[in-house]
């Protein structure tokens, strides 16, 4: 019989809280317990960056931390303070240093993991072709599309998915010099998608990521969403071979009002002719999906 | 003693209270009734008449003598030495068996009632088994209130503010006074007034029937704790436990009792209302999650849901199973359970957002008291089959946030804007006012309630989006979907009503709001007064154009009709083919 898998869960401070810590730390121990409890999981292992610009937890609270969730299943707790803004994809990939365990969950510092959610996400990975398993955030759920029956998504957003090592090792980590903040995620996932796995969303799989709504309706988004995510957008259109959304995008962004995103549109032009975009990829467009300023379908949106 | 106490027994006193709560009582084998603090026994006469001897002991020698020369038992101590009056209830005793002490408007006069009530129950011990009967004056009483809120205290010769009076009683001190001396409340017989001897002058507006203020002060008064127009409380007891009221001390509290209903049938909504809860970035809250008709085996798995979150959060769910009533049934359970200082209700396919609790707790630090009021979203859902042939959901929209942002206590008198996931009412407007959901309600409890709490609590709103309504498409088990359109108009109809039926409150600038909506109203009715008259004018217009166009019909077929025009039909025959030939021209070049 296999013995059950050993998790790393992977999260990227960036001047959060000590309490928005504790908070995501509470989530991840009580789902270790349950997972441990059904023998689900061997066991679990806690790797914590931080970009911040000076440290959000001292030693001895990460210490305290680690003592008080030990008994639950979680062997370890680590924290590396970068002493640099390494972004959320360069972040995760300086923590993927030596990463030896069975799966690796990928999730927001915001973000509370439900009691069942490690189960849960393993249940697809039964399938061996199942690489990526995506969990259902609450308490606003991703508008992207997926297939009823099968769960199969265009890509997993890595708020809270679920990571099998042979991803890892075949895909290697994030395109951190393309996607400092935005769409490393959909890179991440279509590239293992190109690799013959696949990406599942699993609704039963509960994560609670702190989100909030303006009295409009509207999700709060901060300013660097703006920059980041339409340069994010440029750089996957550049990377999935897309020159017709470049040209019909990069006037747009030039021309917008929004100053952010000029200057976006401006640094995609400099890196372009300083020859330092990606390589290119899925030239037949096999895996990558863009639909209106989307990268799948959704089934509703949150801006109409 | 002055002759001031000297009451006769009647039918309409206090006194045949207490002989019928002894009478409906007596122990087999009982014998005699001590009164203690007897005064002139007004009810000596009538328990002799029912076969019982009747013992009298006051602090006033003439009384006792008056008694002794009615044929009675009677000895004189003084209540302040309560085991000399003891002791002397002994001896008239004799070796007869005590049926029932009696201390009628005593309790008032004595500043050491527990310790004579403790002597008291001894003696039942000892020569009972024995009753005992209490009736005191009730200083809660409708008029007492309203009068001090006219700044009166009208100390009487007699009464329920008596001169020679050193103690008072409400329901809630008599029980906790008996219940220290080790006597336990079995039956009540109290004496009404609804027009006490303090219900003057009459002529005052709070206390002149049917006056608005006279009627508001009397729902207040009405909702908030029973007994307004008891005069006495009649009360009959049995030797107990020493019982000493022991309650949580404010420190003790959560902030926030979360009422969270469910009837089991929506298990995954419901870990997504839970998982809402465990991830609030304040914790200062309880859950008492309301398990209506819901079925044992799924009562043992919702259990399993919750201790899954482990320690820090399942400590704070209290499961709680109701099995009988309607929709309001399970809140009003939670009501009486719930330690919290603020009360909010939520449904199990409510999800909130991780800043609920906290800006609650922002707003009562700015406004205790108060009904705390967010900004709700609304998402429409519809149910959906997940992997694993699991009963989901799935989102059919993005979220809306269609009600108000802020609390408008004039529109919410007329429907109901806010789902009750927004907001947080006072726990005390349960604990002191006597609110409850009303049960005969098919629907629409929370806006009875909200309505009925808020016009007198007054509403704080903030402009923050905290929580996130659904709407369920196609209905699923939705209120929305399970109640049919009578219910709902019968139900708004009998909150209206209710609100109908009393003085409202209205908070500061109300007047400005009503005005606004006149006007509003006032220029409604001319700009539609203005249209109807535009459109008698273009009425009339196409009238007149109608009758134009008739006359010229007519003149034209008259014209037709006359000799000159059909002597003139060949020349207009001829100019018609002139002119054909012409426009071929132009068109052939």
């Amino acid at each position: 019989m296999t013995p059950p898998p050993a998790i790393r869960v992977q999260t990227v401070l960036y001047q959060s809280t000590p309490a928005d810590f504790e908070r995501f730390l509470r989530g991840v121990t009580n789902a270790t317990a349950l997972a441990r409890r059904i023998g689900a999981v061997s066991h679990v292992v806690v790797a914590v960056g931080d970009s911040s610009p000076s440290p959000v937890l001292t030693m001895d609270q990460v210490e305290r931390c680690a003592v008080a969730a030990e008994p639950h299943g979680v062997a370890d707790v680590s924290y590396d303070f970068f002493g640099e803004n390494l972004g959320s994809a360069g972040g995760h990939n300086r923590l993927l240093t030596g990463f030896d365990q069975d799966f690796v969950l990928f999730l927001n510092p915001d973000a509370v993991a439900s009691p069942h959610v490690l189960g849960e996400l393993l249940l697809p990975h039964a399938d061996a072709r199942v690489g990526i398993t995506e969990a259902r955030q609450l308490p606003l759920e991703h508008p992207k599309s997926f297939d009823r029956r099968s769960g199969d998504t265009s890509w997993a957003s890595t708020a809270g998915a679920l990571v099998s090592a042979d991803v890892v090792e075949k895909v290697g980590g994030f395109d951190a010099d393309s996607f400092f903040l935005y769409c490393d995620d959909v890179d991440f996932s279509w590239r293992a998608r190109l690799a013959g796995f696949r990406v599942v969303h699993q609704p039963t799989a509960r994560i609670f990521h702190d989100k909030r709504l303006d009295p409009a309706g509207q999700i709060v988004v901060g300013d660097a969403e703006h920059y980041y995510a339409a340069e994010a957008a440029l750089m996957l259109a550049w990377k999935y071979s897309r020159d017709d959304l470049i040209d019909q995008w990069l006037p747009e962004l030039l021309d917008s009002p929004m100053e952010l995103r000029v200057k976006a549109a401006q640094a995609f032009v400099r890196r372009r002719a300083e020859g330092r975009l990606p390589e290119r990829l899925d030239p037949e467009g096999r895996v990558a999906e863009f639909v209106g300023s989307n990268f799948a379908e959704h089934r509703f949106s949150y801006s109409d | 003693m002055t002759e001031r106490y000297r009451f006769a027994y009647g039918y309409h006193t206090v006194y045949r209270h207490v002989v019928e709560l002894i009478l409906a009582h007596v122990p087999d084998g009982g014998e005699v009734v001590v009164d203690l603090g007897c005064g002139y026994g007004a009810i000596a006469e009538p328990l002799r008449a029912e076969g019982l001897d009747y013992v009298g002991i006051d602090v006033d020698a003439d009384a006792a003598d008056d008694l002794r020369r009615r044929g009675f038992d009677a000895g004189h101590a003084d209540l302040n030495d309560p085991e000399e009056a003891i002791g002397l209830a002994r001896k008239l005793i004799g070796d007869r068996q005590l049926a029932a002490i009696v201390m009628l408007d005593t309790l008032e006069h004595i500043t050491n009632a527990v310790d004579v009530l403790r002597a008291c129950r001894s003696l039942a011990v000892e020569y009972g088994p024995a009753y005992l009967v209490v009736a005191v004056p009730n200083v809660t009483h409708i008029d007492i209130g309203t009068k001090l809120l006219m700044g009166r205290w009208d100390v009487t010769e007699t009464g329920i503010l008596d001169d020679t009076h050193v103690a008072f009683y409400s329901e809630n001190r008599l029980h906790s006074v008996l219940g220290e001396a080790g006597w336990r409340q079995v039956d009540a017989l109290d004496f009404e007034l609804p027009f006490s001897d303090q219900h003057f002058p009459s002529d005052a507006a709070a206390l002149a029937v049917g006056a608005p203020l006279q009627v508001l002060l009397q729902s207040v008064r009405e909702q908030s704790a029973p007994h307004a127009v008891v005069n006495e409380f009649v009360r009959l007891y049995v030797p107990s436990a020493v019982s000493r009221d022991v309650r949580p001390t404010e420190a003790d509290r959560p902030f926030l009792s979360v009422l969270m209903r469910t009837q089991g049938r929506r298990l995954e909504t419901l870990q997504d209302a839970l998982l809402s809860l465990a991830a609030q970035t304040c914790d200062d809250f309880e859950v008492l999650l309301l398990a209506h008709r819901v079925q044992r085996e799924v009562i043992g798995h919702i259990q399993y849901l919750v201790d899954a979150h482990g320690p820090d959060f399942a400590s704070r769910v209290r499961l709680i199973t109701v099995d009988t009533g309607g929709r309001s049934r399970p809140l009003n359970v939670g009501v009486e359970r719930a330690q919290g200082s603020y009360v909010a209700v939520l449904d199990d396919d409510d999800v909130v957002f991780a800043h609920w609790v906290e800006t609650f707790k922002e707003l009562a630090a700015r406004s205790p008291g108060r009904v705390l009021r967010t900004v709700p979203a609304a998402q429409t859902v519809r149910p959906a089959e997940w992997q694993g042939g699991r009963r989901g959901y799935e989102i059919a929209g993005r979220p809306r946030c269609p009600w108000p942002t802020r609390f408008e206590v004039i529109a919410h008198l007329f429907e109901n804007l806010s789902p009750p996931c927004c907001y947080a009412l006072p726990r005390s407007a349960f604990r002191d006012m006597g609110v409850r959901f009303d049960e005969t309600l098919p629907v629409l409890e929370d806006w009875d309630v909200l309505m009925r709490v808020g016009l007198w609590s007054g509403v704080e709103s903030v402009e923050k989006v905290t929580s996130l309504y659904r709407w369920w498409e196609g209905g699923g088990d939705s209120s929305v979907a399970v109640h049919t359109d009578f219910e709902w108009t019968r139900a708004r109809s009998a909150v209206v009503s209710k609100l109908d039926s009393t003085a409202l409150v209205l908070p500061p600038r109300s007047l400005t709001a009503l005005h606004d909506l006149i006007e509003r109203a006032d220029r409604a009715e001319r700009t539609k007064a203005e249209l109807l008259d535009s459109l008698d004018q273009m009425r009339r217009a196409v009238s007149a154009y109608e009758e134009a166009a008739s006359d010229a019909t007519q003149q034209l077929a008259a014209m037709r009709a006359s000799t000159s025009w059909k002597v003139s039909a060949p020349l207009r025959l001829v100019g018609r083919a002139a002119r054909r030939i012409v426009h071929r021209r132009a068109v052939d070049g």
